[in-house]
């Protein structure tokens, strides 16, 4: 193993324990709020794997996410479901999602491919509102009190538990680091960048690009679609307003905010992001307005994002 | 009523919706024409527009023709202010990067939508009729005021049209559009033409909702809707095709206020929604433009 | 007397392209034999290019098949001709500029048709042989513009294609730059067929054994150098060029 790898393995597990170790000193609020960062964040390393590394901006990622969301809260509310089997249904329905929207956004390319996935995202969120009889359209869904308790691994769980909650979210933002982490330093990662950095020439090479994208699309939705499932699961609550472009443009600034193509990055841009809306909401209701501003100073001055930047000057290293 | 009065009803409505659609399509798709880039924030120059056309009203009191008036005069020269403001300070420092400039416009969307809603408040704001006028058909009788929004905006269209085709300054876009690089090797001022079509593209939003806002009200949150319309014309039409543009304008804005009088509205959006996205997948040139230019 | 029999590594028949009314690529036949280095040459847009992208897939042909290694290869993409062992370097520089060398000679050695040897020691050896092995940990896009088609060789060469086709390679190269070029391409020839299109003659002269001359979009002529520097017509499109 290289030092780099040592380094790097240190690195993310050492993220991985701090989190844990946080729990025990968090006050009550922050600790629910680590435990929402911990599963946005999972949403925005699925959409960093197409965005950063491989190059396609997906202005609809709030789809998968509400594919998640909605495959695991409507299977445990209507049909009543156990907890595990419904969170499972929420990732099958990010899988057999992404697949579709992949076969056909993938032909695009550049600005249309935004505004096609942004599109189709669209008619996810008109979806949901349509079919209110089920989904309740924007007032939503509260879960029943048989999806609050589960049995996993023959332990009696309770999502009303706060410590439970948080680390479950640990639990998914760690499977989902590490398998990113596997996935962009092997060949696989190879084959990425080099569709960010030239797809021409990378079919030149040999690579069918086209189902590379197509696998890197169904993984990052199906990341997203875990994180929607785990919100929904864990937080009780469905509703349309998690299919809005808002949801789609958070993972983007999250990301852009950290540093794309950087594995931590969007974790870390998760947390400044949600403490900094956190704080300004506390001062007015136009607490957007940062976002925005975020936003705009990102791309003007710092377009690789905080990690990016750390990255470029000290560690070459930071995968 | 029976079914013809009805439709007839209908199509002045879809008439309406098409008029005012022309016109905000029409910027976004001159500035995707001209300038290679999609403004995500077009939708909110135009909620800009009817937002402060109720604030400009609200200075005359008397005759509301007056503050109208005023309003469909200063309203757009204001938003269009802002634009070129925007694209000198924003859009030129990132070299016109149509990702980055895609970032950078759903910033500007939230900053200019989160600034109304602090100076203005998140209230409807209704405005004023500029006048009464019921024109009466056999069946039911009919806004004069609407009537008078299409004939604007077919005015407005005609005007924008001969500006391109008759003018110097629609030469010179024309000429930016077909090869930025030889344009300016022939002296022309890219950039100056670049700033002036961003602000004349979020004028004729802005005049699109100072025309609206008596039928419908002002609100923070108006931008939406018609920024995914538009987006649907300019893509039907072919992007950054102005013929195109205009065809798919008319044909959507009247379908769209047909279809919402006999079906579900959100059934109407998401078929809509979805076939246009079909047709930016697997006819990217659009319905009626003549050559593909994504 | 002793008879040796060539192999025919590739094959076009009827081969055509057009753009519109445009015929770039008209019905062209060609033959290209195990082991030899062939030169392309004519005048520009004689469509030498759109030629060799019809050969490895970059273009789809109109009308016309490719035969390669004695497969029917006319309706595969780019990608499944690559992996059989067919590189293309492009002839504007196509690398992948913000990344090292060695990365960019990485990329190509992942989908090397000969794996024999594990990716580090292919991705070392197309280095070394191409001559930049101290260029490796440098960015590509900050490199000397001869240096940079030079990588464009390596990233062929780390393929283990068993043919190479390389679209005006030695554009823009100093004198020197292009000694050590032709020196490469000899070395490369042991393993691999090479397929050249080139406007310096002098360089043509040195490695092609057979040359193709190409005007409009129709193969002129062919045949040894010598033949070809004495065959009139070929002349004419040159000087009437
Ligand atoms: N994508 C294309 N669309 C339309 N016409 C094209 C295209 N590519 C090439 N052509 C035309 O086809 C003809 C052949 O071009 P090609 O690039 O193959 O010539 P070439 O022999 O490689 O020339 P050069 O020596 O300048 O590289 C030219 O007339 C060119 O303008
Ligand atoms: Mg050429």
């Amino acid at each position: 193993m290289s030092s780099e790898q040592a380094k790097s393995i240190f690195l993310h597990a050492g993220v991985l324990a701090g989190l844990f170790l946080l729990q025990f000193f968090l006050p009550e609020y922050h600790h629910l709020s680590v435990t929402r960062i911990m599963l946005l964040a999972v949403f925005a390393m699925g959409f960093n794997l197409l965005f950063g590394y491989t190059g396609l901006l997906s202005l609809g990622h709030a789809m998968f996410f509400a594919a998640g969301m909605y495959g695991a809260g409507l299977s445990a509310y209507h049909l009543g479901w156990s907890v595990p089997l419904s969170f499972m249904v929420g990732i099958a329905c990010g899988v057999v999602l992404s697949l579709a929207i992949g076969l056909i956004a993938l032909r695009t390319t550049g600005v249309a491919f935004m505004i096609v996935t942004l599109m189709f995202s669209q008619v996810a969120y008109l979806t949901i509102v349509y079919f209110t009889t089920y989904t309740r359209g924007d007032e939503g869904l509260v879960m029943p009190e048989s999806a609050r308790q589960f049995v996993l691994f023959g332990q009696q769980l309770s999502l009303t538990h706060p410590g439970t909650r948080y680390n479950l979210a640990l639990m998914l933002l760690a499977i989902v680091m590490a398998s990113v982490w596997l996935l962009v330093r092997g060949d696989f990662g190879r084959s990425l960048i080099a569709i960010r950095e030239n797809e021409a020439r990378t079919k030149m090479l040999g690579y069918n690009t086209f189902l590379i994208k197509l696998k890197v699309l169904v993984v990052s939705g199906t990341i997203s679609a875990s994180s929607g499932a785990g919100y929904a699961l864990m937080f009780a609550y469905i509703g349309s307003s998690f299919a809005t472009i808002q949801y789609s443009i958070d993972p983007l600034l999250y990301t852009l905010l950290g540093g794309a193509g950087t594995v931590l990055g969007p974790f870390l841009g998760t947390a400044l992001m949600f403490y900094l809306i956190d704080i300004t909401s506390e001062y007015t209701s136009a607490y957007l307005l940062v976002a925005g501003i975020v936003l705009v100073i990102l791309v003007l001055f710092f377009p690789r994002g905080l990690l990016g930047a750390v990255r470029n000057r000290w560690f070459g290293w930071l995968p | 009523m029976d079914f013809g009065p009805f439709l007839f009803l209908a199509t002045l409505e879809g008439l309406v919706q098409a008029a005012v659609l022309c016109l905000i399509a029409l910027g976004l798709s001159l500035v995707f024409g001209v300038m290679r880039v999609v403004n995500v924030a077009h939708g909110e120059f135009y909620m800009l527009g009817a937002v402060l056309a109720w604030w400009i009203t609200g200075w005359f009191a008397g005759n509301p023709a007056i503050g109208f008036v005023a309003a469909i005069i200063i309203g757009p020269l204001l938003v269009g202010v802002i634009a070129y403001f925007v694209e000198r300070l924003i859009l030129r420092k990132v070299e016109y990067d149509p990702e980055a400039t895609i970032v950078a416009t759903i910033g500007i969307l939230y900053i200019v939508q989160q600034l109304v809603l602090i100076t203005f408040g998140p209230d409807a704001r209704p405005v004023d009729t500029p006048f009464y006028f019921l024109i009466e058909f056999p069946w039911f009788g009919y806004s004069g005021y609407k009537l008078l929004v299409i004939c604007a905006a077919i005015m407005l269209l005609l005007a924008v049209w001969y500006v391109i085709t008759r003018t110097r300054l629609g030469l010179v876009m024309r000429a930016t559009q077909y090869d930025r690089e030889t344009a300016q090797n022939f002296g022309i001022a890219v950039n100056q033409v670049y700033a002036i079509v961003f602000a004349t593209g979020a004028g004729l939003a802005a005049v699109a909702a100072v025309l609206i806002v008596p039928i419908q009200q002002a609100h923070y949150l108006m931008g939406r809707d018609p920024l995914l319309l538009s987006f649907i014309v300019v893509i039907i039409g072919g992007l950054g095709s102005i013929r195109g543009t205009l065809v798919a304008a008319l044909i959507i804005g009247l379908s769209d206020g047909i279809i919402s009088v006999f079906f579900s509205p959100t059934l109407a959006k998401m078929v809509s929604t979805l076939l246009v996205a079909m047709v930016l997948v697997f006819k990217p040139e659009g319905l009626f433009g003549s050559r593909s230019q994504l | 007397m002793v008879w040796v029999v060539a192999m025919t590594l590739l094959s076009a028949r009827r081969l055509s392209k057009y753009f519109g009314g445009l015929r770039a690529v008209d019905e062209v036949n060609f033959e290209l034999e195990t082991g030899e280095i062939r030169a392309i040459i004519g005048p520009n847009g004689a469509g030498k290019t759109t030629f060799v992208s019809l050969l490895c897939g970059r273009l789809e042909a109109t009308d016309g098949s490719i035969i390669f290694e004695n497969q029917d290869i006319t309706g595969l993409p780019a990608f499944k001709r690559a992996r059989q062992g067919i590189a293309y370097t492009f002839q504007i520089t196509s690398i992948y500029s913000k990344l090292s060398v060695r990365e960019n000679v990485a990329i190509a050695a992942q989908n090397a048709t000969d794996k024999s040897r594990d990716a580090a020691y292919r991705v070392q050896d197309a280095l070394t042989r191409s001559g930049i092995p101290e260029l490796a940990d440098e960015i590509a896009g900050s490199l000397a513009y001869g240096h940079q088609r030079v990588l464009e060789v390596a990233m062929g060469l780390a393929m283990s294609p068993k043919l190479l086709i390389l679209d005006e390679p030695t554009q823009g190269l100093s004198d020197m730059e292009i000694e050590q070029f032709c020196e490469l391409v000899s070395d490369i020839n042991n393993t691999a067929t090479v397929l050249l299109i080139e406007h310096n003659m002098h360089v043509v002269m040195k490695l092609a054994q057979r040359i193709t001359v190409m005007d409009r979009g129709r193969v002129l002529a062919e045949g040894l150098p010598e033949e070809i520097r004495r065959n009139d017509a070929v002349q004419a499109a040159y000087l009437g060029s």
